[in-house]
């Protein structure tokens, strides 16, 4: 009997071992935030691209949409959080980017949360594109918003070549491999090509605002010709719903998905890896309830 | 008679386990005489290998909990994972001699007969309860209890595995070094009030620099 007993109590650690080294995040790693009914907070700032261009683990100024989508899933998958205010402070970027938080956007609202983007100093183009299909849009008055359109540009330089003897060879499998090469001038059927693009994913765009804001698409393409609008002319326009600061866009998350009083905020980011280090320094516990216990006894990592 | 016909008994490692956990007293009574110190070696090494396996696990999962971290350091976290672990097993071993080392002293000076080696098996097994935070710690995550509430029950679990291993290493230091329960709670407390003194010193000290460093503290 004693035997067995020891023989259990070493079962229990290795299978307990094996398990939290084999599962994975989906089942060990998140746990919902603490509290009652709260609001998430996601940060789009800089210009929106696939990848964040530069900072790495220091940070970055443009808005890589890695750490957007992520903490939109995190809102999505968290029963806790019942709202996000997306708060928007960017001039665009690549529409490709833009979709990807779009989707994920729509992922949120199909969870059943609610979605209000709150407007910073910038929220254009691209990042217009994004807060098409929040439920609520809530902008400063003097925001910079709109530019509904979509461009490419292209730079051409041969007459600098020229001045600094630079003679650039091409060889090319095909006509348009080298289109908007910088050492020549666009041809007619290139800017053809390039002008089709630009339309189809204007069309997008447009189809997007259209359908995120609930407006026919005669009435956005009115105001789709990309110029800016203030908060308030946005407003007016029916591209946005609100005026009001980032508090005021809490408080319409709030109302929306039906909390009671002040709604408790979650900041979900994206961070880096520092903030994360002095944040949970200085605010929670470095490791969590993790990392605390299991070495107390036999480990020096603890006596920190 | 019941503790004669124990020591007459061989323990292998079940027993052990068994025996430190649950039937403590009789347990390191009978193992005063030839304290198995290699298998007190196995103890501590696979409290020590299983802990670190879990901790990076649950730490790795938490990395991925942070939106947008850049994941090349879950790479260099995976990678250095291997130097960790020997790391650990190198200090834990390392904390256990000199612990060990300085209770025996202890223990010697307050009229302990026990050996060095008894001391040091009854250091690395009195952490045994420690195998218990474990599957703990992973039904607090599999049943996804909030962060707040797992750390309140992870901090008491681990209140409760340290008391019990305080207990364990009383119960041992008196049965391996024959004297009282008195002096071998004497044994441990006395290097841990020491400790509090020395910090707190050093605490004052620091804090009594740096006031100098305040401009109005001079004209006061």
């Amino acid at each position: 009997m004693r035997k067995l007993i020891g023989a259990l109590v070493l079962v229990l650690l290795i299978v307990s071992v094996i398990v939290a080294a084999t599962m994975n995040g989906r089942a060990l790693g998140k746990r919902p935030l603490p509290g009652g009914e709260r609001i998430a907070v996601v940060y789009i700032q800089g210009i929106i691209t696939t990848q964040t261009i530069s900072g790495g683990p220091f940070g970055g100024s443009t808005a890589g949409i890695r750490g957007v989508v992520d903490a939109l899933r995190r809102v999505e998958e968290d029963p806790a959080i019942k709202a996000v205010v997306l708060r928007l402070d960017s001039p665009g970027g690549s529409a490709a980017a833009s979709q990807e938080v779009a989707a994920q956007v729509e992922r949120v609202k199909k969870a059943g949360k609610k979605v209000v983007v709150s407007m910073g100093d910038v929220a254009a183009s691209g990042a217009y594109w994004i807060a098409a299909g929040a439920d609520r849009i809530v902008a400063d008055p003097a925001t910079v918003t709109g530019s509904i359109g979509v461009l490419i540009e292209t730079i051409q330089v041969t007459g600098l070549y020229g001045k600094i003897g630079v003679n650039k060879e091409v060889v090319k499998s095909g006509p348009f491999k080298d289109m908007g090469s910088e050492s020549r001038p666009m041809t007619a059927e290139e800017r053809t090509i390039l002008q089709k693009m630009v339309d189809d994913i204007y069309d997008q765009f447009v189809d997007r605002v259209a359908q995120g804001r609930n407006m026919r698409r005669e009435q956005v393409l009115v105001l789709a010709d990309g110029r800016v609008f203030t908060g308030r002319q946005a407003k007016s326009a029916g591209l946005v719903d609100e005026l009001g600061d980032f508090r005021d866009a809490v408080r319409e998350a709030g109302r929306l998905a039906g909390i009671k009083g002040e709604p408790e905020v979650t900041d979900l980011g994206p961070t880096n890896f520092w903030d994360f280090l002095t944040r949970n320094m200085t605010g929670r516990t470095l490791y969590p309830a993790d990392m605390l216990p299991a070495w107390l006894l036999c480990s020096p990592l603890t006596q920190r | 008679m019941v503790e004669t016909a124990e020591k007459a008994v061989k323990q292998d490692f079940l027993d052990l386990v068994y025996g430190v956990l649950f039937n403590s007293a009789a347990t390191f009574r009978n193992l005063a005489d030839a304290p198995p110190i290699g298998q007190a070696v196995l103890v501590l090494f696979i409290l020590t290998l299983s802990n670190g396996i879990v901790s990076f696990s649950f730490f790795r999962l938490t990395f991925r909990d942070i939106p947008g971290v850049d994941p090349m350091i879950a790479q260099v976290l995976t990678g250095i994972f291997p130097v960790v672990l020997i790391l650990a097993l190198v200090f834990t071993g390392l904390r256990w001699f000199i612990s060990g080392a300085v209770l025996h002293l202890l223990a010697e000076l307050l009229g302990g007969r026990g050996t060095p080696k008894g001391t040091l098996t009854v250091c690395a097994l009195a952490g045994l309860p420690g195998v218990f935070l474990i599957p703990f710690e992973l039904l607090v995550r599999l049943f996804r209890v909030p962060e707040i509430a797992a750390a309140v029950l992870s901090g008491l679990a681990g209140v409760v595995v340290l008391a019990w291993g305080a207990v364990l290493l009383v119960i041992g230091l008196r049965e391996i070094h024959r004297f009282s329960s008195g002096n071998a709670v004497l044994t441990i407390i006395t290097p841990v009030t020491v400790f509090i003194i020395i910090s707190l010193l050093v605490a004052a000290s620091v804090i009594f620099a740096l006031g100098t460093f305040v401009p109005f503290s001079r004209a006061l």
